[in-house]
């Protein structure tokens, strides 16, 4: 054991001071996830903030006492300024910026008061540099207007039918949205519960499969690494056996993996998050966790477990397998080359799995997808979701009995010296290539 | 009992290539046994086996008794061996990295302790030795691994190239320091190196080795009598024309 834990310590102090896992894995996750969000949620703010200062450019080509009170409104609005024109002709010559120009052609009060509808015209400014906030300009000057025209037809209604209360005529009935679900009617919006099911239908099967793939990357290139600063020989002829050798890099792997990937996850959780909150304030403030358990929502603590075992062994076989083929590559490029065999087998059926019904495809792909192990991940991912123990069970039935052969396998392996040492094995599947 | 015993050893790689075409000699405990010859000669293929790092194709190899291909395990327990082209890791610094070596052999903390004191003395680095490996410059690796490979006062070092890369002083202070050991803490040393200077200075006994055949063995002083040589490389050039 304490030969498996020194091995264990010097993996991962080795693959911790490597700039590429701690600089590129590690410290880019966690500081430009967050810089990146503070750069977008500032900007998205900024963009949307009542707070910002407006210049309107206003052409009333109408001039009548309607055209006049939207001047007015507009001008009694904090942090608006309006710069009166007299025609379109002088917006050629303006000398100070403004954000938008409206213009309020003429018969804009005689269409309204003769019955029908009448027009205003708005241009905001475009700059290529603004490119990201010129959609929420827009969508601000549209809310005052809106809310102007709101004002109007309060005023109209009024003038008509002074005994009735125009709100009821604007708006005769609200909507109360909910969701339906097993049998149940339930008083919750629907994008609440989506705003809420994003961490576990997106980031979760997200981060599993970008833990599979960053363990694949870095147990690949674990035996490599050693070819190449020539350390491999002495470490086998240390008195331990290759399988502690071979148990040794797979935790090791295993816990960098679980770090690295984690620092990535948190990075992006944050970002998603960030971006989310600054776009929209959260709904789903007010719904318990309970809630969504109770309706069957979430995973219970059951398939939490079933899923941690399926997650555990597709990281030993990944790695395992990673580990052995990594070991017939003489540099740590062309270990990373060699590892590549093993996305599309994990990439491609996760994809099928994840994005497609299984049960839409036809029986030969789909007992094609069912047999390569890595699907049972994606498929696990979903079953927790719906806590369906039967599929989730079987997945791990599945892989564990895959992770025995590889794990079997690769021992086996790894106690043939001649093949760790040398890469003839490759060398003669490449000649045949 | 032999501290090393090779018999009729034939090694034939993948391709056909045949790196050694029966060798046998014999170790004494306590002895330092020199193996020379030119590059390709065999003598790394022969310390591999030994090492128990490749099996032979035919023939029979003991360390202290102990088959190298059946009983591999118990042979690593006794050996402590310095590959010619061997690297540390650089990530490491020089003190972690003899840290790491030494716990492999015992997990007494005092005796951990005296290893890597033992370890320091040897490569004499100083305060070197708590900086990465990776700012070291190849003597400096050289001197850590073999600190290295004495540290645990091993009963057979098998040494490939000891001194390579290493300057004239460096080089001369390790070759003491592997006299010395041998001497002081009884280890046998299997020595290979194509430097004939080195091994005429260090071995008890040497062995001349060439296209994978044993083409001499004795001492120096008797080989360089048998061949009428003023010094080893004479003795080698008279031997491979024979």
């Amino acid at each position: 054991m304490s030969a498996l834990r020194n091995l264990v310590s010097k993996e991962i102090k080795e693959l911790f001071r490597d700039p590429k896992i701690l600089i590129g894995m590690i410290l880019v996750s966690i500081i430009i996830f967050p810089l990146l969000s503070k750069l977008v949620t500032y900007s998205v703010k900024s963009s949307t903030s009542l707070g910002r200062h407006f210049t309107i450019g206003l052409v009333d080509e109408d001039q009548t006492p309607l055209s006049r009170s939207l001047r007015e409104y507009l001008t009694a609005i904090k942090n608006v300024d309006v710069i009166m024109y007299a025609s379109t002709s002088q917006i050629g010559n303006l000398t100070q910026e403004v954000t938008a120009i409206i213009i309020i052609p003429k018969g804009f009060q005689a269409n309204i008061t003769s019955g029908l509808r009448a027009h205003i015209k708005v241009y905001t400014t475009f700059k290529p540099s603004s490119i990201f906030s010129q959609g929420s300009k827009g969508t601000f000057l549209t809310s005052l207007l809106k809310a102007y025209e709101r004002y109007l037809s309060v005023l109209l209604l009024h003038n008509v039918a002074p005994n009735v209360n125009p709100s009821t005529i604007l708006e005769p009935f609200n909507i109360k949205e909910g969701i339906f679900i097993k049998g149940k009617l339930i008083d919750i919006h629907p994008y609440a519960i989506s705003q809420l099911l994003i961490n576990y239908y997106f980031i979760l099967p997200y981060s599993l499969l970008l833990l599979l793939l960053v363990s694949i990357s870095i147990s690949a290139t674990a035996m490599a690494y050693e070819k190449e600063r020539k350390t491999l020989e002495t470490l086998l002829t240390l008195p331990i056996s290759r399988v502690t050798i071979f148990l040794g890099k797979l935790i090791g792997s295993i816990i960098v993996a679980l770090i690295s990937s984690g620092a990535y996850v948190l990075g992006f959780t944050y970002y998603i998050r960030s971006i989310m909150n600054a776009v929209q304030a959260p709904i789903s403030a007010g719904i318990s966790r309970e809630l969504l358990l109770k309706l069957g929502l979430l995973p219970t603590k059951l398939s939490y477990v079933l899923l941690s075992i399926v997650i555990l062994m597709a990281l030993i076989s990944a790695i395992s397998l990673a580990l052995s083929l990594g070991a017939f590559a003489e540099s740590v490029q062309s270990a990373q080359s060699i590892s590549g065999i093993l996305l599309p087998f994990i990439m491609i059926p996760w994809f099928l799995a994840t994005f497609v019904d299984p049960s839409s495809l036809s029986l030969p792909v789909r007992l094609l997808l069912y047999a390569i192990p890595f699907t049972h991940v994606a498929i696990a991912t979903r079953a927790a979701m719906e806590n369906n123990y039967l599929a989730l069970s079987i997945a791990a039935l599945y892989l564990a009995i895959f992770t025995a052969i590889i794990l079997y396998l690769t021992a086996r392996f790894f106690s043939i010296e001649e093949k760790v040492l040398s890469s003839q094995l490759f060398k003669r599947w490449r000649r045949k290539s | 009992m032999y501290a090393i015993e090779v018999q009729d050893l034939v090694k034939i790689y993948e391709g056909g290539i045949k790196a050694l075409r029966g060798v046998s000699f014999n170790v004494m405990p306590g002895e330092i046994f020199g193996v020379i010859g030119p590059n390709g000669a065999g003598k790394t293929t022969l310390m591999r086996i030994i090492a128990t790092l490749l099996k032979p194709t035919s023939g029979t190899v003991k360390v202290l008794g102990h088959d190298v291909v059946h009983e591999a395990e118990e042979v690593r327990k006794i050996i402590s061996y310095l590959p010619e082209e061997a690297g540390a890791y650089p990530n490491l610094t020089g003190l972690e990295y003899l840290t790491f070596m030494a716990k492999f052999y015992t997990n007494n903390e005092k005796e951990l302790q005296e290893m890597i004191r033992n370890a320091a003395r040897i490569c004499n680095l100083g305060k070197r030795l708590y900086d990465r490996i990776k700012s070291y410059s190849k003597g400096m690796v050289r001197r850590l691994l073999v600190a290295r490979t004495l540290m645990m006062k091993p009963k057979i070092a098998l040494l490939d190239e000891p001194t390579s890369g290493l300057d004239v002083l460096h080089a001369l202070y390790i070759r003491n320091v592997i006299r010395n050991y041998a001497k002081k803490f009884g280890t046998t040393v299997l020595l290979s190196s194509h430097n004939m200077l080195e091994v005429d200075y260090l071995c008890d006994r040497v062995a001349i080795i060439n296209k994978g055949r044993i083409i001499a063995i004795g001492n120096p002083e008797e080989l360089k009598e048998k061949y009428s040589a003023a010094n080893l490389e004479e003795v080698f050039a008279k031997a491979v024309r024979q």
